[in-house]
């Protein structure tokens, strides 16, 4: 198996910021959609259309996966993650255990969400942010008494009042930070399957899953001299693994394209991992 | 009667500065089921397709027909039960409450503790009794202590390990609460929050969508793969959405050379 060495990438952000108070960076993977679990009836209809074509059902479900792609017996994964900072001219640095990891850009994410106040005057966003808040209700004292509404001001990733109070916030607006790609290559490596039964041994083609768990280190300076780090745990999507899952299956089926007409377009294909191994003309003997 | 196992979702806390009053807020937690597609669904939906069945498809996604809205429970416990006290929704609209006196047996275990807390404010207590032996640190199995309340606190003399089955009533009030989507907000279209005060404090709850609902707004295919086209002239008669099936692609297939 070969897989890309980890890189240790320094960055510094290109703008600068007045924002004060505590520095930190923060990690989030960007949003995943984990749809390998299961199954709908538009699955079902995709994969039996193209079963029914000529093509393989297999392919729907690598089109379903736009993190990864198999290129020459080349798995490459690709996953995006966000560094939220404490102010746009922090430098930190990235390494991860496996995979490269690209250069930041900044982004701006509209993001929308409730602020809630537990009896307090500030509350903490996570990442710079400006936008509107808007009280979704009225405000509490700690004893239940409805108060007029406290001046809300923000600044950076924090929110704050004017007095101590229960009560939520919508807020709507555009975070800030830094959006890096990590990459991960993985070769087919060959994997030998025994017929418990005869001894037999089968050469197949596989990827070590195992080798996809990884996690991303941010590590800055914080006000103190001292250096921090976050770790954030790298969530490899399901369907990436079912794209890579080994299979035994030496089955070949075969598909017409064309249900009627003489001759019949036939394609034979893997029933294990959808490869398409040969396709042509029906032949006279093949009837 | 026994409580359901309900789940407690986003932070639940305890009044700061209440006395002996105050309200929990919990929400119904939903059925596993929801959402999923099973293998009986998908082999209707195959002989729909191979056989030219016409077979019923749907699957409880959670939400409203429309994917715009969801209707969730809710409980209000208050304490004591005669607790006078008002209910509000960040986003949404909520019945008026339904009240019922539900008796709740719940397991109180003791690990090495003298005190265990009831889940539930209690209205009237019925009965404690020990599930099984108690032992004390040492591993010896010890007299069964008697079992003392004080509100909604178990206490026992000694610290002992052993479960005991409790047995009381709580005054639950019981809200249906709908939920509609944000349309405006990128994100989090469905967060909610139910909020209880009463004279000496509040109390917060966020309300948790089905499972899927947020994706399946953002992609407007429901749980089972249908795709809901939002026609923003339909916003005044949001019950007639239009629903056009994503299958796209007749197949002709012969079923007995073909499969």
């Amino acid at each position: 198996m070969t897989a890309a060495t980890s890189l240790i990438a320094s960055f510094t952000a290109r703008e600068s910021s007045g924002a004060s108070g505590d520095i930190w960076a923060k990690l989030e993977q960007a949003y995943v959609v984990d749809s390998s679990d299961g199954a709908n009836f538009n699955d079902l209809y995709q994969m039996l259309a193209r079963a029914g074509s000529g093509e393989s059902a297999m392919e729907y479900i690598y089109d379903q996966c736009p993190y990864a792609r198999i290129d020459s017996d080349v798995l490459t994964v690709t996953l995006d993650f966000y560094v939220w900072v404490s102010s746009h001219d922090l430098h930190y640095t990235l390494s991860a255990g496996l995979g490269t990891i690209s250069a930041g850009k900044v982004v701006e994410l509209p993001r929308s969400f409730d602020v809630i106040f537990d009896d307090a005057t500030s509350a903490d966003l996570g990442f710079l942010f400006a936008g509107d808040f808007v009280p979704e209700m009225p405000f509490f004292s700690s004893t239940g008494q409805i108060m007029d509404d406290p001046v809300i001001t923000a600044s950076g990733s924090s929110v704050n009042l004017s007095v101590q109070a229960t009560g939520a916030l919508r807020a709507t607006g555009l975070a800030t930070g830094f959006k890096h790609t990590l990459t991960m290559q993985l070769s087919e490596i060959p994997v030998t399957n025994t017929d418990p039964y005869t001894g037999e041994e089968t050469v197949l083609g596989g990827y070590s899953l195992e080798n996809l768990q990884t996690a991303v280190t941010v590590s800055w300076v914080d006000g103190s001299g001292q250096t921090q780090s976050a770790i954030l745990e790298i969530k490899v999507p399901e369907c990436v693994e079912s794209m890579v899952t080994i299979c035994s299956d030496t089955t070949t089926l075969y598909r017409r394209k064309q249900s009627s007409g003489d001759p019949s377009y036939l394609v034979y294909y893997s029933a294990c991992n959808g490869d398409i191994l040969s396709e042509g003309w029906e032949e006279e003997e093949d009837k | 009667m026994t409580a359901s196992a309900s789940l407690i979702t986003g932070f639940v806390k305890r009044p700061a500065a209440s006395g002996d009053s105050f309200v929990m807020l919990e929400q119904q937690s939903w059925d596993p089921k929801i959402g999923k597609v099973t293998r009986l669904d998908l082999i209707k939906a195959l002989e729909n397709s191979v056989l030219g069945s016409s077979n019923s498809l749907s699957v409880d996604c959670g939400v409203d027909f429309d994917g715009q809205s969801y209707t969730t429970i809710v409980y209000a416990y208050p304490s004591p039960a005669d607790l006078r006290f008002k209910v509000g929704l960040t986003n949404g609209e909520f019945t008026a409450p339904t009240v019922v006196e539900l008796t709740v047996r719940e397991a109180v275990s003791f690990a090495l503790e003298t005190e265990q807390s009831l889940t539930y404010p209690v209205r009237r207590f019925v009965a404690a009794e020990w599930a099984a032996d108690v032992w004390n640190e040492a591993g010896s199995v010890v007299a069964r202590p008697a079992i003392t309340r004080d509100g909604q606190t178990m206490s026992v003399p000694e610290p002992i390990y052993g479960t005991a089955y409790v047995e009381y009533t709580t005054v639950r009030y019981v809200y249906s609460a709908n939920i509609p989507a944000r349309s405006d907000d990128p994100e989090n279209v469905f967060q909610s929050i139910f909020y209880a005060w009463w004279d000496g404090g509040i109390e917060l709850l966020k309300l948790s969508a089905p499972d899927g609902a947020e994706s399946s707004y953002s992609s407007q295919m429901n749980c089972w793969g249908e795709r809901v086209l939002i026609n923003p002239d339909d916003e005044d008669d949001p019950a007639a959405p239009s629903m056009v099936p994503t299958r796209n692609k007749e197949i002709t297939l012969n079923y007995c050379d073909d499969f």
